[in-house]
């Protein structure tokens, strides 16, 4: 009878103990996806995030008049001229996001698009689900011709393709992985030289 | 049943291990990858605060070494400043050095920012006026009109304007591009309004000096042209032609000592030509680059003007084609005349000028513009750059009654060049900022 007792209990505490184990697997590995997730989100970000500063840095650079550096200014459209590879020749560059994806979970995400030039753009499917631009004056107003842009206000938002669990809350809060960019004052010195 | 718990229990602590270890490890690479961009992001802006640093000494005229260190935001800057040519220009280097990441165990990350600098090129301006006041000299008298010269509602500047005094403004007139002066304007009610229209923005606090050592400066070019193309004590007239070649008469109304057609490279070597003690009449269609010159003989002199006879142009025209290398400066140290006596126009007549006109000590004005009969419209297409404001006409009652009406339209080739030796300020001004 005794040895029955101990089978029973000892089945009873195994099974609580592999459920436990479960329940602590499925947690782990809904973190680990999680932390995983925002860690691509973040790389992602920087890294385009080092591209937009890269190129918006050379607005204007060796134009001969500051303001024709911008030619197309939309919320989610530039186009600028500088000579961003410094070979002396000024270029026309274009940064502009695409219409949102069908294809992947997530159906926010758009391609963010780089052209150099007219020649192919070079699409980037990192995740970006927002990229605005707004335009402003010397004065910190908004900008309604291109000549009077002084400063571009950049918002980028980056997000995973599929959604991963809450960090706190677990699965019971799915949600995509997110992260946030925003740059107030981005201004090349090269459009404001005159003066 | 003992051993098979431990086991498990063994082989689950492993496998929790292993997935904590990933998830630790993403987490530390999220740290970095922060940190990494911090770190550049330090560098970046220790290497701009020090060419901001290294730009403003430049432009206060502060420099006192070639090279300088500092700090700032826990890193350091090294800045040093080098002579581009012969001209003033400058370049700016500065390397930055940011130790952000090398508290994490990364290396000490760096960045650069390289920035160029000439001197304030007149010829940018499509106005510019030492003071707002009229400056007109008549050809026997160095003494002014004077008198506040008020821009109103209708009028127009394209290309920048700048005063080195106060702007006086009535109402709404329209400056497309950026508008600068020493003074806040000076506003005035005017068809019941009072709001200027500063399409490219505003700033006061400017002065732009103009160094009488421009004059020197272009008499010695001329001087040391081959062949000289100095000439002294007589007036002389140049008139343009479209193949790019120039009728020199010296003096300008007989051509008894001078009287030949030359290319403008055969007349000067330099592209500046200059008269000391005398006036310069001009007028044609030029081809190439060239400056004229009129040097004053001394302080109480009333020489040293420009005489403009009627239609100065380019021979390709830069309105139409901006891309035209064709260029003329016209530089007086006194006055620059749009010539009326015996020239006939009437009130349909057009007269249009393409050059950047300097006048040092006047203004551009038409001769006697108060009293010389209507006489049509002034295009100017260039640049004007005086040591006061003008008036080319006189109006009563809203009409013009005397002298003539004038539309003033800067070439933006002006913005980066400049016709041979064009005067320039002895400020600074920044040409191109370079950021990794």
């Amino acid at each position: 009878m005794s040895v029955m007792l101990d089978l029973i209990g000892s089945i009873v505490i195994s099974s609580y103990v592999i459920l436990m184990g479960l329940q602590l697997n499925a947690n782990i590995a809904g973190s680990s996806d999680a932390t995983k997730a925002n860690l691509n989100v973040q790389e992602s970000l920087v890294d385009i995030v080092r591209s937009i500063e890269s190129d918006f840095r050379k607005i204007g650079y060796n134009v001969a008049d500051p303001k024709t550096s911008i030619a197309i200014m939309q919320s989610n459209h530039l186009r600028f001229r500088g000579d961003i590879d410094n070979d002396g020749a000024v270029d026309s560059v274009d940064w502009y996001v695409g219409a949102p994806l069908t294809t992947l979970p997530n159906d926010s995400i758009r391609i963010l698009y780089r052209q150099v030039n007219n020649g192919t753009p070079v699409g980037t499917a990192l995740g970006v689900t927002e990229f605005k631009l707004a335009y402003l004056t010397e004065g910190g107003k908004v900008a309604t011709v291109p000549s009077q842009v002084w400063i571009i206000e950049t918002t980028l938002r980056v997000e995973s393709p599929y959604t991963v669990a809450d960090q706190i809350k677990g699965y019971e809060a799915m949600d995509y992985a997110k992260g946030f960019w925003r740059q107030t004052r981005l201004a090349s010195r090269n459009v404001k030289r005159h003066g | 049943m003992g051993k098979a718990t431990l086991m498990y229990v063994i082989g689950l602590a492993m496998i929790v291990s292993y997935t904590l270890l990933n998830v630790t490890g993403s987490a530390t690479d999220a740290v970095s990858n922060s940190v990494e961009y911090y770190g550049r992001t330090v560098a970046h802006n220790i290497a701009v605060a020090g060419a901001n640093v290294g730009t403003q000494l430049l432009l206060s005229g502060s420099v006192t070494s070639q090279t300088m260190t500092g700090s700032f935001q826990g890193g350091n800057y090294a800045l040093r400043y080098d002579s581009l040519n012969a001209d003033g220009d400058k370049r700016l280097t500065v390397v930055s050095a940011a130790n952000v990441n090398e508290k994490f165990g990364g290396s000490i990350l760096r960045d650069t920012v390289i920035a160029t600098f000439k001197y304030t090129q007149f010829a940018k301006y499509g106005y510019f006026s030492g003071v707002e006041q009229n400056g007109y000299m008549t050809p026997t008298s160095n003494s002014t009109s004077g008198g506040n010269m008020w821009k109103v509602t209708g009028d127009s500047m394209f290309g920048y304007a700048h005063t080195n005094s106060q702007w006086h403004l009535g109402g709404r007139p329209y400056f497309h591009d950026k508008i600068t002066g020493f003074n806040a304007p000076q506003l005035m009610v005017y068809g019941g309004e009072m709001d200027p229209i500063y399409n490219a923005g505003s700033q006061w606090g400017v002065t732009v000096n103009r160094p009488p050592a421009n004059m020197t400066k272009l008499e010695n070019i001329a001087a040391s042209s081959t062949p000289p193309a100095l000439f002294s004590g007589q007036d002389v007239a140049l008139t343009f032609f479209g193949d790019g070649r120039v009728n020199v008469r010296i003096p300008a109304t007989t051509g008894s000592s001078r009287n030949d057609t030359v290319a403008i490279g055969s007349l000067t070597s330099s592209g500046v030509v200059a008269v000391k003690d005398g006036d310069v009449r001009v007028k044609g269609v030029y081809s190439g680059q060239v400056t004229v010159v009129a040097l004053k003989k001394n302080a109480a002199a009333t020489n040293g003007n420009i005489w403009i006879d009627g239609d100065i142009v380019a021979n390709n025209n830069p309105w139409n084609n901006p891309s035209s290398t064709d260029m003329l400066g016209l530089v007086a140290e006194r006055m620059a005349y749009l010539t009326t006596t015996g020239i006939p126009r009437t009130p349909a007549s057009i007269t249009n000028i393409q050059a950047a006109i300097y006048a040092h000590l006047g203004v551009f004005a038409v001769e006697n513009y108060s009293t010389t009969p209507v006489g049509g419209r002034i295009n100017l297409f260039g640049a004007l750059s005086m040591n006061a404001s003008t008036s080319t006409g006189r109006i009563s009652g809203g009409s013009l009654v005397n002298g003539m009406l004038k539309s003033i339209r800067h070439d933006p080739r002006f913005d980066s060049k400049a016709p041979p030796s064009f005067p320039v300020s002895d400020k600074y001004e920044l040409v191109s900022w370079w950021e990794k």
